[in-house]
């Protein structure tokens, strides 16, 4: 599926793609975190490669996985956004 | 009420609406009560994590490197930490498992739905598998709670309480994933005339990654 589909109930769906890339792209950052240990890196360099990998992961996880993103909680209820202060 | 809007004030009107017999959030109990309890399991790991770096950081024995304690002899050679990069590349392709059964969930496709959710339950008990053999090689290698062969004593305490905590919220996950495959297969979610409940396993689920993400970069790189 390439555009995003209307289901029964009518809330509007991530495309499945969405989901394949997002999945590839935390393979390749737990791929890339792998490698700061592999290659021995060390001191401030690592620390700060470890932190970035992982913040990158977590957001990918909560912001598309966890649908915070975008217009967030949309397949649930649309309401909630326009209720509630966040930026979604 | 509508007239209630008007003649109070904004913080009288909070307290009326969540005094009031009505729904405080519009999203369904189940998705909120499920936020709350993250939450909540958030506060318990950074406590794990926060303690372990402070012991990490206080210890005066040197702290065993990971990337050797968690090495694998493979194919004639030691290779740093290899088991827990699969066990993430399992967690991971889990998380995508598990998206695409709620996915397929709001589009009521009850087959795929299924598939997906018992794909992603074969995966996390694939994890849990992997833990185990893990444990089971650090304790037959000398690990305690109490001492370690390579150095400072709190290594074995915060791995077992991290690992272990984290691995029974794994093994939580495959039960309820399986329960919820069982109750789609069954039809229970299209008489109920929504899949809601998947989403909210699907929440679960992906935090279980989520913390994974936090303790991989934590405990085992750092």
């Amino acid at each position: 599926m390439n555009e995003a589909v209307q289901s029964s109930e009518g809330h509007q769906q991530h495309p499945l793609t969405i989901y394949l890339w997002i999945w590839v792209l935390l393979f390749v950052l737990s791929a890339f975190s792998y490698m700061v240990d592999y290659f021995h890196l060390k001191g401030m360099l690592r620390w700060s490669l470890i932190i970035t990998f992982m913040l990158l992961k977590a957001g990918f996880i909560v912001a598309i996985f966890m649908h915070m993103a975008g217009s967030g909680l949309r397949s649930s209820s649309r309401s909630c956004c326009r209720r509630c202060p966040c930026s979604c | 009420m509508a007239h209630d809007a008007q003649a109070l004030p904004p913080l009288r009107q909070v307290a009326a609406d969540y005094a009031a017999d009505k729904q405080a959030f519009s999203v369904p109990w189940g998705k909120a009560m499920m936020w709350i309890f993250l939450l909540s399991d958030t506060f318990i790991f950074t406590c794990f994590l926060t303690g372990y770096m402070n012991v990490r950081i206080s210890t005066m024995d040197s702290w065993p490197n990971p990337s050797q304690v968690f090495a694998l002899h493979m194919f004639g050679q030691d290779i740093p930490m290899i088991l827990i990069a699969i066990m993430t590349f399992v967690l991971i392709t889990s998380s995508g498992t598990m998206a695409l059964a709620v996915n397929y969930g709001y589009r009521k496709d009850r087959r795929r739905t299924v598939q997906f959710l018992l794909a992603t339950a074969l995966l996390g008990a694939t994890f849990v598998g992997m833990q185990a053999f893990e444990w089971t090689k650090l304790i037959s290698e000398g690990v305690r709670p109490w001492e370690n062969p390579w150095g400072a004593p709190q290594f074995g305490s915060a791995f077992f309480m991290i690992t272990g905590f984290h691995g029974c919220h794994v093994t939580a996950g495959v039960i309820y994933l399986l329960v919820t495959a069982k109750r789609v297969a069954s039809g229970f979610y299209d008489r109920k005339g929504s899949y809601e409940t998947v989403e909210v396993a699907g929440l679960y689920w992906h935090f279980v990654d989520l913390v994974w993400v936090f303790i991989f970069a934590f405990f085992y790189l750092w």
